[in-house]
This record gives structure tokens, C-alpha cells and sequence, in this order.
């Protein structure tokens, strides 16, 4: 587990469910963000689902694809955390952080 | 603008992902980046830096669809093995040249061929459907190889019966004269019946090809222009058609000229046409059966095989048998494609070259495989270590088998030069008269062979090394301490198979290349029965009615004469069929001898009659056995008097002298009785391996026959004495073309470049394969005495002798090499059949070749054995202990 996959551990942890919004908590480039989250589905860390078209015609976009841990990607969440940290009250300023406008 | 862009190359990354995820890939990145831009705009216009921003996300989509890719195909640990393997052959660079080398010979060498076996066999003629177009030969029903031309009154007879042929079209080589200026030129060239363009399929370049009036007498001054002689006579000058020019004699009419891929080559002994004209057949051509001097083309008619049509012509030729025994008896006719008849005598030469290639092949591989082994053996630790650290053996197979294949790559690059330069040699070495040669080439089809037979190389070389390699258990490897550097499987085995293996074939191959030298210096020491050192030879045809016997008589001796008259010219003569210069096909007739019993039928003296001055047999150094040459009085006015060649002689006076018998023959039609004066040497007409023609000369003073060869013997070199002999011949009749001119040494010599051909390729390719076996067992026997170092410094300390150590190195040598060649013999005696028709004078197991191949493999082994086994015997005790 490198420092960049517990980061994005992290954001999906602090409620960012969609690829540029993990990106935008974590400044991780979208190059990094996305191979990592694929992995994850792949390990059964993720689960990935496409968004209800209501929810997005309402604001007038496309549906997104829809990111959240299982029980598995949050119990490696408890290991990153042990692991690194420094990462403790990330989550919270994570959730806390702002998108960019 | 940065949007529209944006989704441009969402949508050019796309095609990186793979098709199965590529829809909700781009779905995702479009909604993401659409989402984002929707949220921005909602609340204010969107700023150039957070257009930017988004822009430099799409970009990153870029690595995102990238590792899909490498998910999907496994890229990066096949790129990850490749450059594993790449850093692992920097290190060992001795290891690597010498594989890369090895490599690149085998399969340098097999491409070089299969350049050579592009141009012969696969690749296209220039014709409409060229397969179905075929050449009709007649031949010897008892051995189909001897095929000749077709006599005119036979094709006369079947040509219009035949049903799976059409159109079917005779063509009669012809010399034709043409003048320009008061310069008489020599044109060869060819006169066709109707059809000959049609079966070719091929249109004029320019004008057109004859009409069907055009096959009639007296509408039947026009020509076609090859390609070359349109360039060369007319300076490629398209307003030629239409333009009267002077051909024998004739005002003819250039009716078109031929593109330059139409050179279609019928005649293997003539030069390559260059202007055609209808033929019109003479009245004595119906009757004409004894000389088969036309050739005959044809395309097969749809829905007809060319079993088919040579079976109708073989049920045509009995007919024509049944109905003309005189001239048809024991012959068929013999369909040839026109595709093999271009690839002539090397489509045989092909064979052997091809089997001695794929041998030099399997060296090559055992070589590498036999490298590769012993380079996985001496890995054994590190493969250890990365198996006990957990990589599978298929990964580790994978891993290996990447290395080997960047060797083979290597080797593939470096191989097309060693293809480049086979082919180049092939070129050169070829017999000339071969003309699909021309267009050799390393083309695209020469390209993928040799990229998949590096692939197939580089999996038959890798895969048991690998396996073997990766089976290697972690335990052991990591346990074993015995030598430095190998484990303590008994790999040394396996590669002396590699090194039996690479001697049995050289064995195979060295002993091919010794029958064919073998044969090759008997056929050097064969006499054709003259000398041809130093004699010229001008072909000459005298055409018109303008001369009676008699003076046709007159003009060959003053020419004759004249020639004399050269000041480095000794003596000269002339001569009808002249050996190696006219093939005599099957002009052989039949002969009466006076107060013999009639003998049984097939049973008919027949010989090929010549007609010569008394110079020829001087110039020629034919010896006279009995009786007296023809002399200056043998003319007109005396009696007939005939030569017989001693095969003649021993086969039909086997008791007794032939000299005062009398035989009786008819020359153009015209019945002879001669008296026998004398018996000359055997001569051979065709090649040095061929039998000598039996033969019966007649004086050309009774016999003044128009077409002539003179020939003269010079006391220098005979092709400068040319141009001044052919000068005596315009002196004597201006306006009369020499046909065709020749030095005979080399006439004598070019029969023999087929053989020269193969023999040449063969042996280059054995020894490499002699110098490639020699290093297999080097390095097998090095290997084994590095293994047991410690073993042998241990018995020096112990007491033993430096000499017992070199034998007991040597005997392991020994066996390994007396193995190789005991296999290599028994595969020489079966793979010698094979070569059977290219042998001369020898068996295909000929005891001297296989014994004197024998010793030099004994010998080459037993260096390379000796050098490591000296080495053993310089170990020093104390050193091969402290190693531990």
C-alpha cells in the first residue's frame, strides 16, 4: 500500500464518490487517481455503480460513475491508517475541504 | 474550444482501452469532465485557469485508458521480462555475441534461400493467369527428363486435335538479319505460329500483335519489337510502328512493341528473343519429324488440369507413335509449366539446397540451445532466489523465454545481412540463363519468413532450456555449494545431446558436399574427346537460293581459307553441330549398314550425322583411331566417304574394322551411300556427364550444308583473335550476319555451372556447420571440465598423473564424438540417396568421401576437446581446493 492509494482510501472514506471529486481532496492527478480506483474494484475494495439518471438530469448533466468502499475497503482503510499516521484527521479536513469554485 | 479539444481526445485515448471497457470508460470521462463544467457555469463564468485545470485532467486520462491497456494485455511484464532480459545479456556480452552470431547465421542463411525460392516459385509472372500457361515438349518415353523440342510435321498433326489446350502456338528459334545502313546485325528472334501472344495473355506496349491474316505467305513481312530491342536497335522511339525497316533482306513492317516484363525464355540454349514474326509453315515442315527444333506453348483450357492435358497428349503421342514409327517410336510429350520451366535445372538444386540449409538450421539451433542451457545452469542460484521469493514457474518461463527471443530478434537483424549476402553469392554463382533470378530480393514475403522463423527459433531454442531452467526447486539451488557456478543436475548430459546433435548433422552435411566435390573433380577430368583450349567458334547461317552446292562448297572454303590468313590463327575448320554450341536434341537418324543382317526392331543403328571440313578434326584435336581423316579431295567429284565415332564403331562392327564397310543415310532428304575411311575419337555434344554421341561425319564438300559453325584454333587467347575472324567472314559474303560467337573453354565450363552452383553454396554451408559443431563440443567439453576442477585437484593431490587426467577428459570427448558421427553416417547413407542424380562417377555411398569425412569430423572434434582437456590437466590442487 503506498501513501497515494490510503489517500484515496481516504476521500472515499470522507464521502467524495466521484473520480474528480477525489482528485480535487486529494491533488492527486486524475493519472493516479483513476488506475488506483480500478485496482481497487478489481480487489473488491470499491464498489462502482452509475448514478440514477433522475438525480443527474436534475442538474442538468450526464450520470456520473458513483464510487463507495465495501466492508473490505474499509477495513483496508483501518490498515492505511494504522500505517501512515500521519493520515489521522485527514478524512475530516477532507470532508471539510471545499470544491474548487 | 479547450472543451471541444477536450472531448477529441477523450475520444482519441478511447481506442487504447480496451474494446470490452472502451463505451463506459469514455462515458465516464465525458460525464466527469461535463459534470465539472456544469457545476463551474452555474455559478459564474469559467475562468481560462480553470479551463486549463480541466484540460490537464483530460490529459491524465491518458495514463488511465494506457493502464487499462497494460491490464488487459499483459504488456508490462512482457515489457518488463524484455528489459530484464536486455540488462541481463549486457552483462555477459561473450555470451551474447557468440548466440547472436550463431543465430544470424542460421537463419540468415535459411532466409537467403527462401529469397531465392520467392523468386523461383511464388512470385507472380508478369502474365495473365501465368499458371495455366504450359510449354509442350517431346521426350524419351523411358526417361522424361531428356525433353527436346517438338518436331514441326507432329505439331502440324496434333495441334488442332488437342482439347484441353487453347490457343496451342509453335515457335521456331530464327536469326534474323537486320540491316541498317550497310551494317548487317543479327537479331535473334523467334517465328510464331498464331496464338503465341494469346497464350501469354499479354497486349502490345505499343501497336499491336499479329492479325490471323498476317500467318499467310506473302502478308507476312511484319514484326514485334521485344522491349530491349525496341531500346537498344531503335532508341526506344514510340513512333516505330508503322516504320518499314529491312530484315533479311525483306522490307518488313513493325507492326508493335512488347512491354518489358514480356521476355518469356523459351529456349534454355538460346539468348533472350528480341523480335518475333508470323510463322508460315513450308511445304517439306508437314513431313518434318526427325528434328525437333520448334517449341510449343499453350494455356490450358478452363476446366482442364494439366494432368489432364498431359494425359490427351501422352493417348496423342502413341497415336502419332503408332502412325510415324520411323521418327515417333519410344517418344511422348511432356507438359511443363511455365513457371517451372523458368526455375530450369535450379528447381532440383533448389532441393538439396534447401535440405542443406535446414541442416546448417538445426545446427544453429542446437548450438543456441546447447548455449542457452549451459548459461541457465550457471543461473541456477538466481533462479533459485527468485522462485523462493515466489515467482511461478510459468513467469519464470516467460522471463526466459523473453531473453531468448531479443537473442533471436538480435540474430534476425544481423541474419538479413547473412540472407542479403546468401542471396547476393546465389546471384552470382547462379548458371546465367535462370531468369526469375534477376528479381531476388529481401521483399515483404522474405521479411515475415524470417520474423517467423525467428519466433519458431527462438521457441525451440528457449522453451526446453526454460522449462528445465525454471524447474530448477528453490531448495536445491540455494543449497547446493558444490561448484561455484553450476548446479549439480547432470546438465551435462543434456547438452552433449546438443553437441551429438550438431555433429550428426554436420556429418550429414560435410559428407553431401563431399560426394558433390567428388563429382564435381571427375566430371573436371572427364575429356569431352577434343581440346577445347584456345578455339574460337562463329555460328553462321547462309541463307537464300542464291548458291548451288557447289558453291556453297566454294564460299565455306574461302572463309575457311581467309581465316587461315589471321596471323595468330593455326588452323581452322568447319563443322555442322558443333558439341556444346548446338544442342543435338534428337536429330539422330538412322543408319543402314551395307551386309549386316537387318536387326530387330529399336535395335536400328542410328547416329548423329555431322557434316565437317578435313580442318575440324585437327582444330578440334579429335584423334583418329583408324584408317584417314577427310582430306582436301573427298569432293563432289569422288565417292561418298563417311568418319564413325568409336562408340559407333565398337557398337556395330564389334569383330572386325569398319573401315571399307559401307552405310547409307539420308541427309536433307537425300539418300547417301558412303564407304567408311576411318574411325575418330568419341565426342561429347551436350554435357561432361552425359554419354558421347554416337556419330557419323560426312565431308561438307559432298555434302555443302548452308548452317556452319567455323572454328578455328588460335595461339593466343581466342575471344581477341573474334572480332578479326568475324571481319574475314563479311569479307567473304558482306551482308552475311555471324549468328552467334564463342570461345569453347567456356562453352566447355558454363555446363558445368549448376554444378559449380551447388557445389559452391554446399560447402560454404558445411563448413560453417563443421566450424559451428566444433564449438558446440568446445564448449560442452569446457563446461564439464570446469565442473569437475575440484575432482581433478583432488586426484592430482591425491597422486594421479597430468596424463591420466587428459585421458580420462579425452575419453569423455570421445564418446560424445563417436556418437555424433555414428548417427551422422547412418543419416549420410540415407539422406546420399537424395543427391543420387547430382553424382558423377560415384556412389552415394562412396567409401573414400564418408572415411575422409570421418576423419576431418574425428579430427576438429578431438581439438576441440583437447583444449579443455589440457586445461584439466594444468588445475592446481591447491587452488581447485581453497575455491571451496
Amino acid at each position: 500500500m503506498t501513501y497515494q492509494t490510503a489517500l484515496v482510501l481516504e476521500a472515499l472514506a470522507a464521502g467524495r464518490h466521484h473520480g474528480w471529486d477525489i482528485m480535487d481532496a486529494t491533488d492527486l492527478p486524475s493519472g493516479t487517481v483513476y488506475p488506483i480506483l480500478r485496482r481497487f474494484e478489481e480487489q473488491g475494495l470499491v464498489r462502482a455503480r452509475w448514478e440514477r439518471e433522475g438525480a443527474a438530469r436534475r442538474e442538468q448533466r450526464p450520470p456520473r460513475r458513483y464510487y463507495e468502499l465495501t466492508p473490505a475497503g474499509h477495513s483496508r482503510l483501518a490498515d492505511a491508517r494504522m500505517r501512515f499516521r500521519a493520515m489521522a484527521g485527514l478524512g475530516a479536513h477532507m470532508a471539510r475541504r471545499v470544491n474548487p469554485a | 474550444m479547450m472543451h471541444r479539444l477536450s472531448l477529441a481526445l477523450l475520444r482519441l485515448f478511447a481506442t487504447l482501452v480496451p474494446l470490452r471497457d472502451r463505451g463506459e470508460w469514455l462515458a465516464e470521462w465525458e460525464s466527469e469532465l461535463q459534470a465539472r463544467r456544469a457545476r463551474l457555469a452555474s455559478r459564474q463564468r469559467l475562468t481560462p485557469e480553470q479551463e486549463l485545470d480541466m484540460f490537464r485532467r483530460v490529459l491524465g486520462s491518458f495514463h488511465d485508458a494506457a493502464w487499462l491497456r497494460r491490464q488487459f494485455t499483459l504488456d508490462a511484464d512482457v515489457v518488463h521480462d524484455f528489459k530484464h532480459g536486455a540488462r541481463l545479456l549486457r552483462r555477459s556480452p561473450g555470451f551474447t555475441l557468440l548466440t547472436v552470431g550463431v543465430l544470424a547465421i542460421g537463419i540468415g542463411a535459411t532466409t537467403g534461400i527462401f529469397s531465392v525460392i520467392d523468386a523461383l516459385l511464388v512470385r507472380e509472372l508478369p502474365y495473365r493467369d501465368p499458371e495455366r500457361i504450359v510449354l509442350v515438349f517431346e521426350t524419351d518415353a523411358a526417361n522424361r527428363r531428356a525433353i527436346e523440342g517438338v518436331a514441326p510435321a507432329n505439331f502440324l498433326d496434333w495441334h488442332p486435335h488437342v482439347r484441353s489446350l487453347e490457343p496451342v502456338s509453335a515457335i521456331e528459334p530464327f536469326g534474323f538479319t537486320y540491316t541498317e545502313g550497310s551494317e548487317p546485325q543479327s537479331m535473334p528472334g523467334a517465328r510464331v505460329s498464331s496464338g503465341f501472344f494469346e497464350a501469354f495473355g499479354v497486349a502490345a506496349m505499343y501497336g499491336r500483335t499479329f492479325t490471323p491474316e498476317e500467318f499467310t505467305a506473302g502478308r507476312n513481312n511484319v514484326v514485334v519489337l521485344s522491349y530491349g530491342t525496341w531500346a537498344q536497335r531503335f532508341g526506344a522511339d514510340p513512333t516505330v510502328v508503322g516504320r518499314v525497316v529491312r530484315i533479311n533482306g525483306q522490307p518488313t513492317t513493325v507492326v508493335g512493341v512488347m512491354p518489358p516484363s514480356f521476355a518469356p525464355r523459351l529456349m534454355t540454349t538460346f539468348n533472350e528473343r528480341g523480335v518475333w514474326a508470323p510463322k508460315v509453315w513450308a511445304e517439306h515442315e508437314y513431313r518434318l519429324r526427325g528434328s525437333r527444333h520448334f517449341n510449343a506453348v499453350a494455356r490450358l483450357k478452363a476446366g482442364f488440369t494439366s494432368d489432364q492435358a498431359q494425359s490427351e497428349l501422352e493417348g496423342i503421342a502413341e497415336r502419332l507413335a503408332q502412325q510415324h514409327p520411323g521418327a515417333n517410336r519410344g517418344k511422348t510429350m511432356q507438359l511443363v509449366t511455365l513457371r517451372d520451366h523458368l526455375a530450369g535445372d535450379l528447381r532440383s538444386s533448389i532441393n538439396v539446397l534447401g535440405a542443406s540449409v535446414l541442416l546448417l538450421l538445426g545446427i544453429a539451433i542446437a548450438n543456441t540451445a546447447n548455449l542457452i542451457t549451459t548459461r541457465a545452469t550457471a543461473r541456477t542460484r538466481e533462479i533459485g532466489v527468485r522462485s523462493a521469493l515466489g515467482a511461478d514457474r510459468g513467469r519464470l518461463v516467460r522471463q526466459l523465454l523473453a531473453e531468448t527471443l531479443l537473442l533471436a530478434g538480435v540474430g534476425c537483424l544481423l541474419g538479413l545481412l547473412v540472407a542479403y549476402g546468401t542471396a547476393r553469392l546465389i546471384v552470382w554463382l547462379a548458371p546465367g540463363d535462370i531468369p526469375a533470378l534477376g528479381s531476388i530480393g529481401l521483399n515483404t514475403r522474405v521479411l515475415l519468413f524470417s520474423t517467423a522463423l525467428t519466433f519458431i527459433v527462438a521457441m525451440v531454442t528457449g522453451i526446453v532450456p526454460a522449462w528445465r531452467g525454471a524447474g530448477i526447486r528453490a531448495s536445491e539451488a540455494l543449497t547446493n555449494r558444490t561448484t561455484g557456478h553450476a548446479g549439480a543436475r547432470p546438465g551435462g548430459i543434456g547438452r552433449s545431446r546438443f553437441a551429438i546433435a550438431e555433429l550428426a548433422l554436420a556429418f550429414v552435411l560435410l559428407s553431401g558436399s563431399g560426394l558433390l566435390f567428388r563429382s564435381f573433380a571427375t566430371l573436371l577430368a572427364t575429356s569431352p574427346g577434343f581440346a577445347p583450349e584456345g578455339v574460337a567458334a562463329l555460328q553462321i547461317f547462309v541463307r537464300g537460293p542464291s548458291r548451288t552446292p557447289a558453291q556453297m562448297a566454294a564460299f565455306y572454303q574461302q572463309v575457311i581459307d581467309e581465316m587461315k590468313s589471321v596471323p595468330q590463327v593455326r588452323d581452322a575448320g568447319a563443322v555442322s553441330v558443333m558439341p556444346f554450341l548446338n544442342t543435338t536434341g534428337g536429330s539422330s537418324v538412322p543408319i543402314v549398314i551395307d551386309g549386316q543382317a537387318v536387326p530387330a526392331p529399336g535395335n536400328e543403328p542410328s547416329a548423329l550425322v555431322t557434316v565437317a571440313t578435313p580442318g575440324y578434326f585437327p582444330v578440334m584435336r579429335i584423334p583418329l583411331v583408324e584408317g584417314r581423316l577427310f582430306e582436301g579431295h573427298d569432293d563432289a567429284s569422288r565417292a561418298p566417304v563417311a568418319l564413325v565415332s568409336s562408340a559407333f564403331a565398337r557398337r556395330h562392327w564389334s569383330t572386325g574394322s569398319p573401315v571399307g564397310q559401307r552405310i547409307r543415310v539420308q541427309i536433307q532428304g537425300n539418300p547417301i551411300a558412303a564407304e567408311v575411311i576411318g574411325v575418330v575419337g568419341d565426342v561429347r555434344h551436350d554435357t561432361l556427364d552425359r554419354p558421347a554421341t554416337m556419330e557419323v561425319f560426312v565431308p561438307h564438300a559432298q555434302v555443302p550444308y548452308s548452317a556452319m559453325t567455323f572454328v578455328a584454333r588460335t595461339s593466343g587467347d581466342p575471344k581477341a583473335a573474334l572480332p578479326e575472324l568475324k571481319a574475314r567472314i563479311y569479307l567473304s559474303a558482306p551482308g552475311q550476319a555471324v549468328y552467334r560467337t564463342a570461345v569453347l573453354q567456356d562453352l566447355v565450363a558454363s555446363t558445368l555451372h549448376d554444378r559449380r552452383f551447388m557445389l559452391t553454396l554446399v560447402v560454404v554451408f558445411a563448413l560453417v556447420a563443421v566450424g559451428l559443431a566444433a564449438s558446440g563440443v568446445y564448449g560442452v567439453m569446457s563446461l564439464v571440465s570446469a565442473q569437475r576442477t575440484r575432482e581433478f585437484g583432488v586426484r592430482l593431490a591425491l597422486g594421479a598423473k597430468r596424463g591420466e587426467i587428459l585421458r580420462m577428459v579425452m575419453r569423455q570427448g570421445v564418446a560424445l564424438t563417436t556418437t555424433g558421427i555414428a548417427i551422422g553416417l547412418a543419416g549420410a547413407l540415407v539422406s546420399g540417396r537424395l543427391l543420387q542424380r547430382f553424382l558423377f562417377g560415384i556412389g552415394s555411398n562412396d567409401v573414400l568421401t564418408l572415411s575422409a569425412v570421418c576423419v576431418t569430423l574425428c579430427g576438429v572434434a578431438a581439438l576441440a576437446c583437447l583444449l579443455p582437456a589440457l586445461r584439466a590437466t594444468r588445475v592446481s590442487p591447491i587452488a581447485a581446493l581453497r575455491s571451496e
